[in-house]
């Protein structure tokens, strides 16, 4: 028995057979084209938002030190150099006989 | 000053290519890869090299011809890439039929004789594939396949013939009912 068959006994079938297959293939529904969004292009910073922090930072720092400034001119100056009352003698400075030896000054200090 | 360029006009007259031709570029990739999803990316991915084009002011005489190409070539450097990834097997050869909403009963018969049509249209030539596609999928009659594919009507009509017959034989010898309603 041969095994080709007529083109027109398997045409109603394979059409039915062919046209499900395709259609169940084909997507459905079929997607509409959508435009991607523009590329954001990237703005040229200003100075401004380029160096913000690093102005208020130098801000913070001028108002601290004018603050100090300010503040240090409404309290009274003491006249030594550290600002606290000297109580007791050196004790750096040795005693000898009565006498407060003070020590030599180095002439290369200055 | 300097005019604004007209971009709803641009994007109007893409609609239009993209409603008149994406079907067309999903079957020829279709009948390339035999594989819907595949279609459906490179098809995008076709229309999207084509909207660039124009948004760089590329002048395309023939957008139709030139998504064809764009798409014939995208789905042979699909072919590469899928070898690098997958080996000596395209991936579809792993992809089974999808499910769809039947009965269980007439899913699963469903199913298995679009998996055998399939194994079978994979052994068609790709030519007769794309024929069968294009009448098929988007119900193209000969004369608009033979003037899409720049072949006779004649020759359209034959091979569409001859792949039916061989497909039919094939399914038949592998015991497939030709009729599966």
């Amino acid at each position: 028995m041969s095994n080709m068959l007529k083109n027109e006994e398997v045409r109603p079938e394979m059409d039915d057979l062919l046209h499900d297959y395709f259609k169940a293939e084909l997507p459905n529904p079929f997607p509409a084209f959508q435009a991607p969004l523009p590329a954001r292009t990237r703005r040229p910073a200003s100075i401004w938002s380029r160096y913000s922090g690093r102005i208020a930072l130098a801000a913070c720092i001028a108002a601290l030190a004018a603050g100090y400034v300010s503040l240090a001119g409404f309290f009274p100056r003491l006249n030594n150099a550290t600002g606290i009352e000297q109580v007791v003698p050196n004790i750096a400075h040795k005693e000898k006989g009565g006498k407060i030896v003070v020590p030599p000054v180095d002439p290369d200090m200055d | 000053m300097k005019p604004r360029p007209k971009k709803p006009l641009q994007k109007a007259a893409f609609e239009e290519v993209y409603d008149r031709h994406s079907r067309e570029v999903w079957a020829l990739v279709y009948a390339r890869w035999l594989n819907a999803d595949i279609a459906l990316d490179i098809m995008q991915e076709t229309f999207l090299r084509l909207w660039k084009q124009w948004q760089e002011g590329s002048e395309i005489v023939n957008p139709r011809a030139w998504v064809l190409r764009v798409a014939r070539n995208l789905a042979e450097d699909y072919a590469k890439s899928a070898f690098r990834r997958n080996g000596t097997q395209a991936p579809q050869t792993m992809n089974g039929v999808e499910g769809r909403d039947l009965l269980p009963l007439e899913g699963m018969t469903r199913d298995e004789t679009f998996g055998q049509l399939r194994k079978e249209l994979e052994r068609l030539a790709p030519a007769d594939r794309e024929i069968l596609t294009l009448r098929y999928a988007l119900d193209y009659d000969t004369n608009k396949i033979a003037e899409m594919l720049e072949i006779n009507a004649t020759a359209v009509h034959m091979r569409l013939s001859r792949a039916r017959q061989r497909l039919a034989e094939r399914l038949t010898a592998q015991g497939v009912e030709v009729n599966h309603e």
